[in-house]
């Protein structure tokens, strides 16, 4: 019989040791994260009640004089930007990655991956700036509209990118079987292509969604606050709207001790929100694409 | 054998035939008055377009032409033709100067050690390197004597024509193996779903692979066997009823049963289609060809009637290729 170089019970150790440096590490990554879930829910943990999800914020009397108050109006907001934001975005960004994957050898090719890299490195605050520009200057107003579009500029360039590459992972040879078979080329894109790679495509469209929830910067001047739900829900889209990034931002450097626990309990919703979607779209990819 | 005597006395097979090409005139193109001579006269049957109609004058007068040339060269009738095709991948020369006749009616068999082009020269016979990139052809290929290469055609319509069988399975993976097979005429607009089912059980009865699927047509192509999933690409290949079918090792993925049934296929399709095969099986190649291309580095070294290539080679790589000396 060979014998190994090194003894069983030698190599069962080192097993050992890589694993425990393995998990040490692991839990290092981990740890921020927990950190932070753990602090915000233990701040936020009393402002949350029924009142948190029926009532609007008002004034700062409202808290103070221990009259009911909630952030009903922040969610509602959060809702209908972030909802505009994604039927925005899903068109052009779905657009823009099926031109990057499927014709690279378009002449405007180029041009439009340097746009989307550029807009994806570009700060937050300047797609506010942006949105600002486009849509509050000429409206004469803050909305919701304008936060929904300073949003789809930064689910845009996430959402080109994550198609890019659900689209090149389907196989070459699936395109040319569908021009094999008299198909025109956006056929085949949109019949054969794309719905192999519908997983991949949604759970990017969620990632790009996670990540836009989560943005206070664009809508400071965009959909820019109200603390007062609107009354009529078109009054969301074309005025001044609440989102919780944004309440919570506000809430945070209020000068009030019973805005700041209902700030952190903002974040505990938003925190939510956003774990739910990433494990949405982490499930998604796990499924058996086919 | 079974299935083959089946689909040779197979009642609707022209009706079907015409049907499918017709369902394409009408899609594509305006119904105009004229008539047209194939098969039965349906309501359907009069609305050609214009295009038809000009493909089949041009073929038509091809004929004529051909026939002229066919006295002189034992009444074949030539469909295909390249002339002077180049083909490089960057500095990579693939196909060398090609030029040859592909007839009417017959199986051509290409063959050639690996690597010398034959799979770079059959893709462009249907336009299939267009989303090569860095494929450069020069040269013609003519198809009822147009150039396909021209500007002003359409590769779709090549491709209609002109269908491709690859050398790996590639069904489409998230349709079903009945809308696999259907998906050439499906998904340009073909709503008849008669026809639809008359197509894909004809094409999956050519395929051999009808009577170990019909259950379960529903179920996803991806969900079956290797060589069945061969058999299906097949299939869709057949159901758009080409003219000419290119196959690239086509059983090369398959088991002897399955590669004996495609190639009584081959032999069957011979009098609707002109077929060219790519193979590395020289018994195959002379069992189902009439003609043979032997390919010896992106070069033509010699064509000519199957068994005189087979038995009485001119050139000596040809004999060396088939007596197995080297490829
Ligand atoms: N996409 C490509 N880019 C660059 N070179 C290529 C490409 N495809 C093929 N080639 C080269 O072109 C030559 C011919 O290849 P081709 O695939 O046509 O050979 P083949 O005769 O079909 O071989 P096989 O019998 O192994 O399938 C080879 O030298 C190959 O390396
Ligand atoms: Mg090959």
């Amino acid at each position: 019989m060979i014998k190994p170089v090194k003894s069983l019970k030698q190599r069962n150790l080192r097993d050992r040791v890589m694993e425990s440096l393995l998990v040490f590490s692991t839990i290092l990554v981990m740890a921020p994260l927990l950190i932070i879930i753990g602090y915000v829910v233990v701040q936020g943990a009393s402002a949350i009640n029924a009142d948190f999800f029926i009532h609007e914020l008002g004034s700062p009397a409202r808290a103070m004089q221990g009259r009911p108050t909630g952030l009903v109006h922040s969610i509602l907001g959060t809702a209908v930007v972030d909802f505009l934001a994604l039927i925005i975005a899903i068109p052009v960004g779905l657009g823009a990655g099926v031109m990057l994957s499927e014709y690279p050898d378009h002449k405007l090719n180029p041009m439009l991956r340097i746009i989307n890299d550029t807009l994806n490195g570009m700060p937050a605050i300047l797609k506010g700036l942006l949105a600002f520009a486009l849509i509050v200057k000429p409206m004469g107003t803050f909305s919701g509209l304008a936060g929904g579009v300073a949003l789809a500029f930064v689910m845009i360039p996430i959402i080109a990118r994550s198609t890019e590459s659900a689209l090149m992972s389907i196989p070459w040879t699936i395109r040319e079987a569908g021009l094999a078979i008299g198909l025109p080329r956006w056929r085949v894109v949109l019949s054969t292509v794309m719905p192999a790679a519908k997983t991949g495509l949604v759970t990017g469209f969620l990632i790009a969604f996670a990540r836009a929830a989560g943005e206070a910067a664009p809508l400071l001047f965009t959909s820019f606050g109200n603390n007062y739900l609107p009354n009529h829900w078109t009054g969301m889209i074309m005025g001044p709207v609440d989102t919780l990034p944004q309440r919570l931002y506000s809430l945070a450097i209020s000068p009030y001790k019973e805005w700041h626990a209902m700030g952190w309990a903002a974040g505990i919703v938003l925190l939510a929100f956003v774990i739910t979607l990433f494990i949405t779209a982490r499930m998604l990819t796990k499924e058996k694409k086919y | 054998m079974e299935v083959m005597t089946k689909i040779q006395s197979h009642p609707t097979k022209n009706n079907l035939f015409n049907k499918v090409r017709k369902a394409f005139s009408n899609e594509n193109n305006p119904p105009n008055s004229h008539g047209n001579n194939n098969g039965p006269q349906k309501p359907m049957a009069d609305n050609n377009g214009p295009g038809r109609i000009k493909t089949g004058m041009q073929s038509a007068g091809n004929r004529e032409k051909n026939m002229e040339k066919a006295a002189k060269k034992e009444g074949k009738e030539v469909r295909m033709e390249t002339k002077n095709l180049n083909i490089r991948y960057g500095t990579t020369v693939a196909v060398d100067n090609v030029s040859l006749p592909i007839y009417n009616h017959m199986v051509t068999a290409l063959i050639g050690p690996s690597g010398c082009g034959k799979t770079t020269f059959l893709r462009a016979l249907n336009r299939m390197h267009d989303l090569t990139r860095d494929a450069v052809i020069s040269g013609e290929v003519l198809l009822d004597g147009k150039n396909i290469y021209d500007p002003r055609v359409n590769p779709v319509t090549i491709r209609r024509k002109i269908g491709m069988v690859f050398q790996k399975p590639t069904p489409f993976p998230t349709m079903s193996i009945y809308d696999n097979v259907v998906a050439g005429l499906k998904l340009v607009g073909i709503k008849n779903r008669k026809l639809l089912d008359e197509v894909c059980e004809k094409a999956l009865k050519q395929a051999a692979l009808f009577e170990e699927v019909k259950d379960r047509l529903k179920s996803p192509g991806g969900s079956l066997s290797g060589g069945q999933q061969q058999r299906l690409s097949i299939a869709r290949a057949l159901a758009i009823e080409p003219e000419v079918i290119l196959m690239d090792e086509p059983t090369s993925s398959l088991d002897p049963k399955s590669t004996a049934k495609i190639e009584d296929l081959i032999v069957e399709l011979r009098k609707n289609y002109s077929i060219i095969i790519v193979t590395h099986n020289l018994a195959q190649a002379t069992r189902v060809s009439d003609y043979s291309i032997f390919m010896y580095l992106g070069q033509l070294i010699e064509y000519g009637k199957t068994h005189k290539l087979f038995n009485n080679p001119k050139d000596t790589r040809t004999e060396n290729y088939i007596s197995g000396k080297f490829g």
